[in-house]
């Protein structure tokens, strides 16, 4: 059975179409990055999950249970981290977690989760006083009291240093181990790339690819990079290698070529700098920066 | 029953607000001045004799009914809106709590720091009261805490529903007051423009006993307000001994006894927060 099924949910806010038909199936026990610039429909899509927003039209079933109807249910084996969320400022640590865990009629103990996303020297602060990594580690722990079967974290890395970043890996591993499901976003992939098992990319409110990383960069133009030397940088150069077919990426910088296309296009593009005049003095292929990748996805026709 | 987790989140949260602070200590300066006022100035007033309770429930309701719909938006005006605005809502909503669990909490989790503030104020008030009037009941008084407190419960339940048609704080509390207003200075020139409009533009023709006028009086009496006054009123006859005019009150319509204030506070709790709950039920946040 499916975490998440996603059926042509669509969303408008005025004349602003947020969801243009998405159809998305996060599978049980899998970590799903979901991808997408700022403003793509990442987080109403997340809303649409939790029944904070309604979709127009389309349907949304969580753990079996349908999302508008069966909100609570759905929430009752949830943990969410929140996107734009604000704490409340007169209560401690300890107190937002008594309230997590009065709210999902658990009983866990506030103190080990307060210690396992590192606060426990912050229990019995005020959370007005909090940083913003502070925020989101408590929000996290919130997310985890009565052992969620899904865990759903709207850009959980923001706010964290490299340190909290780390750890909220290590707390998503460890979850994902214990059978979770975890459905994961953000705008940045490399936050994603290490710990999910597969990627979702949205753009203009569509679902435009659903894969693996390894899948991902095999259909982007064979996933390589051609790196060219060259002496000097004629006008048209890089106009008439971004118009080979193939080529998908192309940009200049100095002296260097750096081309994204697909491996069978590699000595055309070496050809097509040699004819617009320029000397090639040196060539190789680096695997495309997973960040090329994305912005093939979310900028270009991909 | 996930709305007790949130009124109990609710109830801590706003209790440690400062603008409540500074209520409470105002209300119960206006407690303790007011059975000040009652008991040793107005005393050599119209009512010459011996001071009781009822003169000073009397002298007391027609400043608490201005007072407690003042300390009741104050404390709830923020509890939907508010939590819209600054993103805690999200929070609130990530958990298994539903949309009317969250109606409920915040009414019940309000209605109980407002309760707390008069409580305080209602205590310094008796420990005036107690000090100077020459009979003093402490029953009466109870009672009379009481009814006002249900009549808090009125104004936060109102507060509460405008709070959740809105994503702006400010904008709740603009419309609370602005509903406070009509309740206690525009009711009855409404009722009366009712009146004037249903009969054709004018006041002429009606007599004692019309339906129109029947209308009047009811929709006089159906204001919150003009209801917590009714149902003291009643309370103060029932404790009263010989209740004059108890005898003439039974032959009013049903909506013109005192009795029927309280149905009317109660009245006025439900409908705000059903609303308010359809309201935010249907609403994206």
């Amino acid at each position: 059975m499916a975490a998440i099924e996603l059926e042509g949910v669509r969303k408008s806010f005025g004349d602003v179409r947020a969801l243009r038909g998405v159809d998305l199936d996060v599978e049980e026990g899998e970590i799903f990055g979901f991808l997408g610039p700022n403003g793509a429909g990442k987080s109403t899509t997340i809303n649409v999950i939790l029944d904070f927003v309604r979709p127009d039209a389309g349907s949304a079933r969580v753990l079996g249970h349908d999302a508008r109807e069966e909100s609570v249910a759905v929430r009752e084996r949830t943990g969410v981290l929140p996107e734009g969320f604000h704490l409340y400022d007169r209560l401690t640590a300890r107190e937002h977690l008594e309230f997590a865990i009065d709210s999902k009629d658990a009983d866990d103990d506030p103190y080990p989760l307060l210690e396992r996303v590192g606060l426990e020297e912050a229990v019995d602060r005020k959370a007005g006083g909090f940083s913003t990594g502070m925020q989101q580690r408590l929000a996290l722990a919130m997310a985890l009291v009565g052992d969620p079967e899904l865990l759903i974290l709207d850009e959980p890395s923001s706010g964290l240093d490299p340190n909290g970043a780390r750890e909220l890996r290590r707390i998503v591993e460890a979850e994902a181990d214990a059978g979770a499901t975890v459905f994961f976003s953000s705008h940045i992939l490399g936050q994603v790339e290490a710990v999910c098992d597969r990627v979702g990319i949205i753009r203009d409110g569509e679902l435009v690819a659903v894969d693996s990383i390894e899948g991902l960069r095999e259909n982007v133009a064979g996933g390589s990079a051609l790196v060219v030397e060259v002496d000097a940088v004629p006008d048209d150069a890089l106009h008439r290698v971004k118009s080979l077919d193939g080529v998908s990426e192309a940009t200049v910088d100095g002296t260097t070529f750096r081309v994204t296309c697909d491996d069978d296009v590699k000595m055309d593009v070496v050809q097509a700098l040699e004819d617009a005049g320029a000397d090639v003095s040196d060539f190789s292929t680096e695997e495309a920066p997973l960040e090329d990748l994305f912005a093939a996805y979310t900028e270009g026709a991909a | 029953m996930s709305w007790s987790a949130v009124a109990r989140k609710d109830f801590w949260d706003a209790i440690r607000s400062r603008l409540l602070l500074v209520l409470t200590v105002l209300f119960a300066l206006f407690a303790a001045g007011a059975a000040f006022f009652v008991t040793e100035i107005d005393a050599g007033g119209p009512f010459v004799g011996e001071l009781t309770t009822i003169l000073l429930i009397a002298g007391l309701v027609s400043a608490t009914a201005i007072f407690i719909p003042i300390v009741s938006i104050a404390a709830a005006y923020r509890s939907l809106a508010g939590e819209r605005e600054s993103g805690s809502l999200k929070l609130l909503l990530s958990l298994p709590n539903s949309r009317a669990d969250v109606v409920v909490g915040k009414f019940a989790g309000r209605a109980a720091v407002v309760s707390v503030a008069l409580l305080v104020g209602f205590a310094v008030g008796l420990i005036v009261t107690a000090a100077l009037a020459d009979a003093f009941s402490p029953l009466e008084y109870v009672v009379f805490v009481g009814v006002s407190l249900l009549f808090a419960f009125v104004f936060v339940a109102i507060t509460v529903g405008v709070s959740a048609f809105t994503s702006s704080a400010s904008r709740a509390a603009y419309g609370a007051f602005g509903l406070f207003v009509v309740f206690q200075f525009l009711w009855g020139v409404l009722a009366q423009g009712v009146v004037y409009v249903l009969n054709g533009f004018s006041f002429e023709g009606i007599e004692q006993g019309d339906a129109l006028l029947n209308l009047y009086e009811f929709l006089v009496i159906v204001d919150p307000t003009t209801a917590y006054q009714q149902a003291t009123l009643w309370v103060v006859r029932q404790l009263a001994e010989e209740g004059e005019g108890q005898g003439m009150a039974a032959e009013l319509p049903f909506y013109a006894q005192d009795w029927f204030g309280f149905v009317v506070m109660a009245v006025w709790v439900a409908l705000p927060l059903a609303i308010g709950y359809l309201r935010f039920e249907s609403s994206d946040l």
